[in-house]
């Protein structure tokens, strides 16, 4: 469970959002709402310990984060909006240097069975750079099974996924909320997850 | 009691008061300094009048070296202790050090056209002056180019630092050079007694830099917490 | 016991996937290394067409040039070396590994160096066969590069670091290094121009510039990376 008290988030001279208070629970998705600019990215890094908050503090199992990051970190996937996969290497090499830089205990067929479950089973030796934007998407989100995390921190994880992709995320988050995960999200567009509440952005927008 | 020394409220209120009086013992200081050390103090029996240019070398380059020492101390407050007064501090004296050196290199080949008949010589001293000029300048330079300004002082202030532990190695690195290259004939700077008739101008030539050097560090650090202010403002 | 190895074992393999993945990209283009042997290159015969083909004076002057040329090398690649990884979000997810960023520091050190400064050095000995000296100044040379290439890196490293968030001035990276790599050159140059006696002496130097180098610059290197990514 994350808590947030009170935290602001300020970019350039704007205030973008002010004293925003909300819990995250185990087993639920959090979705996080707002238009264009209304800070969803800001938070998520905020939660990420990407980008210090003006003001306000984040709770974690009863501390501050800032006092037990290391642990915290260890808790963490991060799904940027940007596609961290490096363009020339191959969608193979790419899933196992994750692999080996998370320290996971994923053995390889299931790389395999990965790749079919998204579609991507064809292209596992092809240099990341020829695939389409929708095909990379899925290439980084699977980094959600490879890390083996608790909680994941997900920044417009369907961004470029047509209807069937989309499904199957939702499926692997529902899937990751029954182990009572926690999952963070922003996006625009509606998914069938059970268990999920809302924080709208909209609603502590300053001025 | 020390706070006002990093806490930037307290110093721009403690400045403010002693704005006057640190201003006119600069004044006065300079007039008693600069007539003992033109008029009453006699002329070198090598070197002439020449040698009165040493009254404002030598202060400048002993407070040329002093900057960097106060920004070092201060970057390591600001860096470790989270002090923002600190990040001003650097970013509002490096001109200043800036300023006393290049007052350094100009008076001192000012008076080596005539010792040594040239403006410049790639010397030991000169050269590590020299280089000490361009690291104020990289500093003000870092501190402007950075979009988001908070970024820039902490990168300019890890330089600071990075310098502080550079420099003496240049330095060291320089001398080696120097007496590898050329002969230690040129180093005539280092006179091993100086005549007290010379001395007392000095010292108080510089006391009055050192007070001008107060003077020039409250206002700046001032305009920069001004600037400061307005950019939280907006 | 056992356990132990393993869990370290599995930790070096960590940051060593960092290292192997960095070498294993460049290499898939070569291209850059290539540019980079043959800039090398052409700056020497550039200089050595401004200094005339007298060959006294070219023994004079060519081993200093080359380490200036070897300093201009390092600028180059500075907006290189850590700005792929800030930008595409690598070093968000490094943060989550567990490994600090000291370490990935050092394995950047690491990579750079094979990457950047090794083929300069491999190179060595043909230019030196071109430019005609004698052999203890060649063997000189080789040792003193093989020696200040890592502190170079170190530095390239540092100033890339520093210009993360900065992408409006790229000569300030360049600016930012070469004040630092002032003493490098002068033992260096000192060390091969030099008497034999001298040669230790300055080595020495040289060597525990190397060292402190070491010490500081993942430190530094890492300190900027997290003040970038906070950003």
């Amino acid at each position: 469970m994350i808590l947030a008290s009170n935290i602001s988030c300020k970019r350039g001279n704007n205030l973008i959002f002010e004293n925003l208070n909300f819990k995250i629970e185990d087993g639920v998705a959090t979705i996080i709402s707002g238009k264009n600019g209304s800070g969803k990215t800001s938070l998520l890094r905020i939660l990420a310990n990407l980008l210090k908050p003006k003001k306000g503090d984040i709770i974690w199992k009863g501390k501050s984060i800032y006092k037990n990051i290391d642990e915290y970190h260890k808790e963490l996937t991060y799904i940027a909006d940007i596609n961290c996969s490096k363009e020339n290497l191959s969608v193979y090499e790419n899933m196992k240097f994750w692999k080996n830089l998370y320290k996971s205990s994923i053995s390889n067929d299931l790389f395999l069975k990965l790749l079919s479950n998204i579609d991507l089973d064809n292209y596992i030796n092809e240099r990341v750079k020829n695939l389409s934007s929708g095909q990379k998407r899925k290439l980084e989100l699977t980094r959600l099974i490879i890390e083996e995390r608790h909680t994941w921190i997900l920044d417009e994880p369907f961004l470029g996924l047509d209807q069937h992709s989309v499904s199957i995320i939702g499926q692997t988050i529902s899937d990751h909320l029954k182990q009572k995960g926690t999952v963070i999200l922003s996006s625009h567009i509606p998914v069938n997850i059970t268990n999920k509440t809302y924080i709208d952005l909209d609603l502590h927008e300053s001025n | 009691m020390f706070s006002f020394l990093y806490n930037p409220g307290k110093f721009f209120i403690a400045a403010e008061k002693s704005h006057n009086y640190i201003k006119m013992t600069a004044i006065y200081l300079m007039i008693i300094g600069i007539l003992y050390a033109l008029v009453f103090s006699p002329d070198d029996y090598q070197q002439g009048f020449t040698v009165k240019i040493m009254f404002i070398h030598v202060p400048a380059a002993w407070l040329a070296m002093f900057t960097y020492a106060l920004m070092t101390i201060y970057g390591i407050l600001a860096l470790s202790f989270k002090i923002t007064f600190g990040y001003i501090f650097i970013k509002a004296v490096a001109p200043i050090g800036l300023i006393f050196t290049l007052m350094c290199l100009i008076t001192g080949s000012i008076w080596g056209k005539p010792m040594w008949g040239t403006w410049w010589v790639w010397d030991a001293r000169l050269t590590s002056v020299l280089i000490l000029g361009i690291f104020y300048i990289i500093i003000m330079i870092l501190n402007r180019s950075f979009d988001d300004i908070e970024n820039g002082e902490k990168i300019s202030t890890i330089f600071v630092l990075l310098g502080s532990i550079n420099l003496p190695i240049i330095k060291f690195s320089v001398d080696w050079w120097n007496t590898l290259h050329q002969p230690a004939s040129i180093s005539k700077l280092a006179s091993p007694s100086i005549e007290i008739s010379l001395l007392l101008p000095l010292i108080v030539m510089t006391i009055a830099f050192k007070v001008l050097f107060l003077f020039l560090i409250s206002l700046r650090v001032r305009a920069e917490i001004n600037i400061r202010k307005q950019i939280l403002k907006e | 016991m056992s356990q132990i190895n393993k869990n370290l074992f599995i930790f070096f393999k960590s940051i060593l996937s960092i290292s192997f993945r960095d070498i294993k990209i460049q290499f898939r283009n070569m291209s850059y290394i290539y540019s980079i042997m043959i800039f090398f290159i052409m700056i020497i015969l550039i200089f050595i067409f401004a200094i005339g083909p007298d060959e006294e004076q070219l023994k004079v002057y060519l081993i200093p040039i080359l380490w200036s040329i070897l300093i201009l090398c390092s600028c180059i690649s500075i907006n290189n070396l850590l700005k792929d990884d800030y930008l595409d979000g690598n070093f968000g997810i490094y943060q989550f590994t567990g490994i600090s960023f000291e370490l990935i520091a050092i394995s950047k050190i690491f990579t750079s160096w094979i990457l950047y400064q090794l083929p300069i050095l491999i190179l060595m000995p043909f230019i030196a066969f071109i430019i005609e000296i004698n052999e203890t100044k060649i063997f000189h040379l080789i040792i003193t590069i093989a020696i200040g290439s890592p502190i170079l890196t170190v530095f390239t490293l540092i100033s890339s670091a520093m210009m993360l968030t900065n992408s409006k001035n790229l000569i300030l990276g360049s600016i930012i290094m070469i004040p630092l790599c002032i003493p490098v050159i002068i033992f260096s140059i000192g060390a091969i121009t030099n008497d034999q006696e001298l040669f230790t002496a300055q080595i020495n130097i040289l060597l525990s510039i190397f060292f402190a180098s070491l010490a500081i610059g993942p430190w530094v290197i890492s300190g900027c990376i997290k003040i970038a990514l906070k950003n």
